[in-house]
C-alpha cells in the first residue's frame, strides 16, 4: 500500500514537472524580442550559407535599422542565409548564454571595454584572420577576440531654444561655465568618456590625458555638481532631457541627436573635442556558426559595407578608415566624426579603461551619493 | 437491510465515511498545492539558494566572504538602502493616506458612483509603468504642465523642482503603486458588516467617534495588507526611480543592476540581494507582530 502511495506522488511530481517545463518554456517564447529579417534566400542556387541562420544581437532603434538595411539584409542576400535579429547585447546577457552553455546568439555588437574584458573572462570565440581582414581597421580597437564595429562619439549637445549654433559651447571648458552658458547639465552616468570631458574642461590638453588624472577630474567635478542636474542611462533619455529644455546642456551621442533633429526636436550638437568610444564585434563563446560568423564580421567591416553603413547612420565614426575612401565629400562631411574632425577629436583609451574600470566606477558611484 | 440503508444515502446524497468512495482514495486535499510548491521550488527556492552560494564566491569562484565586507565597509551601500527604505515607507503611507478615503468612498457611494471610481483605479493600473513614468516626466519638468499651471495661477514665480530628486520619485511611485493599496484596503471594507456601524451609532457614539473606533479598527487587515504589498513592490522599483530620481537618489536594484550589467561582479550583486531580502524579511517580521496580518485569513 505505502509502495502504490510512492507511486502515485511520483507520477503527480513528474506532473507538476512537466506544468512547470511548460510554463518555462512559455515564457521564453513570450520573452524572446528576436525578429527574423528574412533574405530572399536563393536554396537551388549554390551560396555559401544557403539555408542556414545566423543570429546577430546589436542595440536595436536606429542603429539596428541602419545595419539591418546595409549589413544584415545584404550579407543575407549575398550568402544565401537568413539573419535572425536580436537587440540589448549586455554583458550579463553573454555571460549568462557562456554559463548555461547554451549560446543562442552568433554574433554581437559589444561596448569595446567589454569586449576587451570578456576576453580575459573566456566569453568568445577567437576571431579568424584569414577571413577577417585587419586592414584599415582602427588599430587599438582590433584584439585576438573581436574588432570595432563603429566608434560612437560623445559630443557637447544643447537644447537649440536656450542656445544656437552660432552662440554655444565650443569646447568642455566652457560646457562647464555657467556664467556664461547658464541652465542645467546632464552627463552620461558612466565615468568612461565622460572624466576624459571633464579633465579636458579643467585644462588637460586632448593628448596628455591617459593616465587620467582621476583625483583632478573628481576635484573638478566636486566643483561642478551643483550644476549638474542630472546622469542619464539611456540614449533616449539623455535626448528627452534636453529636447524638454530640463537640461541646457549635456554630453550626448551624435547619432542621438541627428535622429532627433530629423523629427524636429529642439536638438543640436557640435563634433569638436568629442571623445570617440567604441563598439566591437565577437562571436559568442559556443556558437555553432563561427565560420559563418567570422564571414559575417569580415563582412561587416570591409571598406564597402562600413562606408555604406555609415551613410546611413553618420552619428559614428567608421570602425574601418578605409571607408572614407568610398564616400563622397558630401557624404563624409555628413559624419559626427570625419578625418577633418578627427584632428579636433580624441580616440578613448579603452586599455586604460579595462584597468581601472571597477575601482574608478566604484568612487563616482560613491562621489554621486554625497550630499 | 444495510444495502438498502446505503442506496437510500447514496440517493440522498448523504453518505457515510466509510463508504464514500471519495474519501478512500488516497487524494488529499494538501496535495493540490504540490504543483504550485514545485513550482516556488524549482523557479524561486532554487535559484534563490543559488543566490545565495555565489554571493560567497570571489571572481575565481572559490569560497569568499568579500562582498559583504566590501558592502558593509563602505557606507555608499548603507546609503542606499537607507534611500530604498525611505523611499518605500513614504510611498507606503502616501499610498495609504490618498488610498483610504477613496476605499471608503466606494463602499459608501451608490452603486453608479462607485462603478466609475473603480473605472478611475483600474484605468491606470492596466497603463504600462513605462507609459505612467514618462507621462510624469512631461508633467514634472521644469517647463511641465504642473509648473506652467502653478505659475499662471500665481501660486509660484520659481518652477518647483519636481523631477530628478525625490520628490519625483514620491510621485511616480505612489501613482503606480495607488491601485494595488486600494484594491486591498476594498474588499476589506466592503465586508464590514453596517449593522456594527448602526449599533454603535444607536448607542450614542458620534460619528466620527464610530469612524474612529468601530470602522477603521475593523478595516486594519486590509490597511496592513495593502501596505505590504505596496512596500514590499516599492523597495524593488528599478525604472521609475531610475527615470525620475535625480544623481543622489539611487535605489538598490539600480545597484544591482549596475553589478551585474556594467561592472559584472555577480557575487557582489547576490550579495547585495541576499542583504536586501534579509533587511526585507526582518521588517516584514515585524510588521507582521504590529499589524496582525493573521487577521486577513
Amino acid at each position: 500500500m505505502k509502495e502504490k502511495t510512492v507511486r502515485k506522488n511520483g507520477s503527480r511530481i513528474a506532473a507538476g514537472f512537466t506544468a512547470a517545463a511548460m510554463i518555462c518554456s512559455m515564457t521564453a517564447c513570450a520573452g524572446s524580442s528576436g525578429s527574423s529579417s528574412a533574405a530572399a534566400a536563393n536554396t537551388t542556387g549554390g551560396k555559401k550559407w544557403s539555408g542556414k541562420t545566423l543570429t546577430v544581437c546589436s542595440w536595436g532603434g536606429a542603429i539596428q535599422a541602419a545595419q539591418k538595411k546595409t549589413i544584415f539584409d545584404t550579407f543575407a542576400q549575398k550568402y544565401g542565409c537568413t539573419i535572425k535579429e536580436d537587440t540589448d547585447p549586455t554583458p550579463a546577457k553573454v555571460k549568462a548564454a557562456v554559463q548555461a552553455n547554451k549560446m543562442e546568439v552568433d554574433v554581437w555588437d559589444v561596448d569595446t571595454d567589454f569586449a576587451f574584458r570578456g576576453e580575459k573572462q573566456g566569453l568568445f570565440e577567437k576571431l579568424d584572420y584569414n577571413v577577417i581582414k585587419k586592414d584599415g581597421l582602427i588599430k587599438n580597437f582590433v584584439t585576438d577576440y573581436s574588432v570595432p564595429s563603429e566608434c560612437p562619439p560623445i559630443c557637447i549637445s544643447w537644447n537649440t531654444t536656450k542656445f544656437s549654433q552660432a552662440n554655444h559651447p565650443k569646447t568642455w571648458k566652457e560646457f562647464f561655465d555657467t556664467s556664461k552658458f547658464p541652465g542645467n547639465r546632464t552627463l552620461y552616468s558612466n565615468p568612461m568618456s565622460m572624466l576624459e570631458a571633464v579633465l579636458m574642461a579643467d585644462g588637460v590638453p586632448m593628448d596628455k590625458l591617459y593616465p587620467l588624472d582621476v583625483d583632478r577630474a573628481f576635484k573638478f567635478l566636486d566643483k561642478h555638481k551643483k550644476d549638474i542636474s542630472t546622469f542619464w542611462d539611456s540614449g533616449s533619455q539623455s535626448v528627452q532631457l534636453l529636447n524638454s529644455g530640463d537640461d541646457a546642456l549635456g554630453e550626448l551621442w551624435p547619432g542621438r541627436v541627428i535622429a532627433a533633429k530629423a523629427e524636429g526636436q529642439s536638438i543640436d550638437f557640435d563634433p569638436n573635442e568629442a571623445i570617440i568610444a567604441a563598439d566591437s564585434w565577437v562571436i559568442g563563446k559556443g556558437s555553432k556558426n563561427v565560420e559563418m560568423a567570422n564571414d559575417f564580421i569580415a563582412y561587416a567591416t570591409s571598406a564597402q559595407i562600413v562606408a555604406n553603413y555609415s551613410v546611413e547612420y553618420p552619428g559614428n565614426a567608421p570602425a574601418n578608415e578605409n571607408a572614407y575612401k568610398l564616400m563622397t565629400k558630401e557624404q563624409i562631411d555628413k559624419l559626427a566624426s570625419s578625418p577633418e574632425k578627427i584632428k579636433n577629436q580624441v580616440y578613448y583609451n579603452v586599455q586604460w579603461w579595462v584597468d581601472n574600470y571597477d575601482k574608478v566606477y566604484q568612487r563616482f558611484q560613491e562621489w554621486k551619493l554625497q550630499s | 437491510m444495510l444495502k438498502d440503508m446505503e442506496l437510500a444515502l447514496q440517493r440522498t446524497g448523504l453518505q457515510t465515511a466509510e463508504t464514500n468512495p471519495v474519501k478512500k482514495s488516497r487524494l488529499k486535499p494538501w496535495m493540490l498545492i504540490i504543483p504550485p510548491a514545485l513550482f516556488f521550488l524549482i523557479f524561486l527556492i532554487w535559484p534563490l539558494l543559488q543566490i545565495f552560494a555565489l554571493s560567497f564566491t570571489d571572481a575565481q569562484g572559490a569560497f569568499a566572504a568579500g562582498s559583504y565586507v566590501k558592502f558593509f565597509g563602505s557606507d555608499v551601500y548603507l546609503k542606499v538602502i537607507a534611500t530604498t527604505f525611505r523611499v518605500s515607507l513614504v510611498v507606503t503611507l502616501s499610498c495609504l493616506i490618498l488610498g483610504y478615503p477613496v476605499a471608503y468612498a466606494m463602499t459608501v457611494c451608490s452603486k453608479k458612483i462607485s462603478c466609475l471610481l473603480m473605472i478611475a483605479v483600474m484605468i491606470p493600473f492596466w497603463t504600462s509603468l513605462l507609459v505612467r513614468t514618462y507621462a510624469w516626466m512631461i508633467l514634472l519638468q521644469t517647463d511641465g504642465v504642473v509648473n506652467s499651471i502653478l505659475k499662471s495661477l500665481g501660486l509660484i514665480h520659481q518652477p518647483l523642482a519636481l523631477l530628478h530628486n525625490e520628490v519625483g520619485i514620491y510621485i511616480g511611485m505612489t501613482h503606480i503603486l495607488l491601485p494595488y493599496m486600494i484594491l486591498s484596503l476594498y474588499p476589506v471594507m466592503k465586508g464590514i458588516d453596517r449593522n456594527m456601524i448602526l449599533a454603535s451609532r444607536t448607542l450614542g457614539a458620534g460619528k466620527a467617534h464610530t469612524f474612529f473606533r468601530i470602522f477603521v479598527p475593523l478595516s486594519m487587515p486590509g490597511v496592513s495588507c495593502g501596505a505590504i504589498i505596496v512596500f514590499v513592490s516599492s523597495i524593488g522599483y528599478y525604472i521609475t526611480p531610475s527615470l525620475l530620481g535625480g544623481t543622489k537618489n539611487m535605489m538598490i536594484s539600480q545597484e544591482i543592476q549596475v553589478q551585474i550589467n556594467r561592472l559584472m561582479n555577480w557575487p557582489f550583486a547576490s550579495a547585495i540581494s541576499v542583504i536586501l531580502l534579509i533587511f526585507t524579511y526582518v521588517i516584514l517580521f515585524f510588521s507582521k507582530k504590529v499589524m496582525k496580518v493573521e487577521k486577513l485569513w
